[in-house]
């Protein structure tokens, strides 16, 4: 018989709470409750589950609630972000899913912050049509908008 | 029959219904037309095994090695595969219907003609396969990675198609009457078949969410290399507005339905947007005194070229979002002060 390499994961299954600090070297799935700190490669949090705390992960994936400070590479969210949540990620994901107002959608937010990527702040204005610009009085924009249109 | 070494055994025919055969090795073994209705293959090895025309009826085959193993023609319907590996497996005609694939891995496998209808291949890999003719009507394949899969001619009426991994033009040949996008699979945006391909495009940069492009709007386009300072435009409802251009200090009132797009060249520097519509970003965003920057819109979209630094105030029905990888945000979201 063939060896199969194994995927060790760690798994905090439906209805299981837990309260405390994990470190992990394997991916860890949460489908119950965690409030406390984790530190992993990968965290996968499913549409049961809920994370409250300090998340520090290279891979993080949400369908259920989180809330708390999240660290991560790669974050590809759904489901619900709570209050007083940061999420500090290099590449973020949260896809729209649904046709038409009204229907349920993927993410809500309460009050949170992003910190995804490198925005650069300081945009470069175009400097000889600024000059241009300078000279004229400001543009009645919804006249020009309805001889455009 | 338990981890039992059957490698190469010839059992052609045999009735193995309800066997236990977890973890035993099958590798190579002939199995044609055999009768192994509801056995217990958990992890089993069938690597290259010959399960022509076999009788796998509600067969656990969770975690099993089916490499290379020939199922044609074979009778899987509510068989459970999660987790299974199916590489370069023959399941040419098979009945799969009500099939479990949850994670199991189908790359190089032959699907042509078999009948997948509401089979579950969440998460399954089933990448360079052939499924040409074969039925996946009312198909979960959400999350599904089907990349370079030859589609043509399957039927895909009712499957779940929310998060595939594949490429718009595979849909160009399939028959689909209506499909699914929703993330829950519960009906809630589904779209007619004819529409398929774009609408794929369009859940794949995550705008299926967004009202589409209708030549029937009013539609305003402000081009690359305009400035426009300290101007108010008032969006009228319904109408598409795009912007291109360099706008700085401005105030943007967007009426309900309206949809604001900040091209790739777009930037608004120090302006706030305030209103019920739906903004998309591919360019930037910059909040500059006046916040929150955005106020109230009923969706917000940024794409992998969009960067966008401001406070976004939420409406009391709060506000969607989508954000594409490859964007840059520093982002602060709040929610209704009404609330």
């Amino acid at each position: 018989m063939s060896e199969t390499p194994k995927r060790q994961e760690t798994v905090l299954g439906e209805g299981t709470e837990f309260e405390g600090a994990i470190r992990s070297q394997c991916p860890i799935t949460v489908s119950g409750n965690l409030l406390g700190d984790v530190s992993a490669p990968a965290l996968i949090v499913t549409r049961t589950g809920s994370v409250h705390g300090h998340i520090k992960v290279s891979e993080f994936k949400s369908e259920g609630e989180i809330a708390g400070e999240i660290d991560a590479e790669t974050v590809d969210l759904s489901g619900q972000v709570g209050d007083q949540t940061t999420i500090r990620a290099t590449s973020l994901q949260v896809r729209l899913s649904q046709n038409g107002a009204g229907g349920k959608f993927q993410v809500s937010f309460g009050n949170c912050d992003l910190h995804v990527g490198n925005p650069k702040k300081l945009p470069v204005e175009p400097t000889q049509l600024s000059k241009q610009n300078e000279k004229r009085e400001p543009p009645e924009l919804v006249s020009v908008l309805a001889e455009e249109s | 029959m338990c981890r039992a070494d059957l490698e190469g055994a010839d059992l052609e025919g045999c009735d193995l219904q309800g066997a236990n055969l977890a973890f035993a090795s099958l590798r190579e073994a002939y199995l044609g037309k055999a009768d192994l209705r509801r056995a217990n293959l958990f992890k089993a090895d069938l690597e290259g095994a010959n399960l022509q025309g076999a009788n796998l009826q509600f067969a656990d085959l969770s975690y099993a090695n089916l490499a290379g193993a020939n199922l044609e023609r074979a009778d899987l319907r509510k068989a459970r595969l999660g987790c299974a590996q199916l590489e370069l497996a023959n399941l040419g005609r098979a009945n799969l219907e009500d099939a479990l694939f949850e994670h199991a891995d189908l790359s190089d496998s032959y699907l042509g003609g078999a009948r997948l209808v509401r089979a579950q291949l969440r998460h399954a890999r089933v990448a360079r396969a052939v499924l040409e003719n074969a039925d996946l009507t009312d198909a979960d394949a959400r999350d599904c990675f089907l990349r370079d899969s030859l589609l043509d001619g399957a039927i895909l009426t009712g499957s779940k198609l929310y998060g595939t991994e594949a490429v718009p033009e595979q849909f160009n040949q399939v028959l689909a009457e209506w499909v699914d996008f929703s993330a829950e699979a519960d009906g809630a945006a589904t779209i007619d078949g004819s529409n398929l391909v774009e609408c794929y495009r369009r859940s794949k940069v995550g705008l299926l969410g967004m009202s589409p492009n209708c030549p029937d709007r009013v539609q305003r386009y402000l081009g690359k290399g305009d400035v426009l300072r300290h101007a108010v435009l008032e969006l009228s409802e319904g109408s598409q507005v795009e912007i291109e251009s360099f706008l700085r200090d401005c105030t943007i009132a967007l009426g309900r339905g309206t949809r604001l797009s900040i091209g790739p060249a777009g930037v608004l520097e120090g302006c706030q947007v305030v209103g019920e519509g739906e903004i998309v970003i591919h360019g930037k965003f910059y909040e500059n005194r006046i916040s929150p920057g955005i106020v109230g819109p009923s969706r917000l979209f940024v794409g992998k070229t969009g960067t966008v630094i401001a406070v976004v105030q939420q409406p009391k029905v709060l506000t969607q979002f989508a954000f594409e990888h490859g964007c840059s945000l520093n982002l602060k979201i709040r929610q209704s002060s009404e609330t």
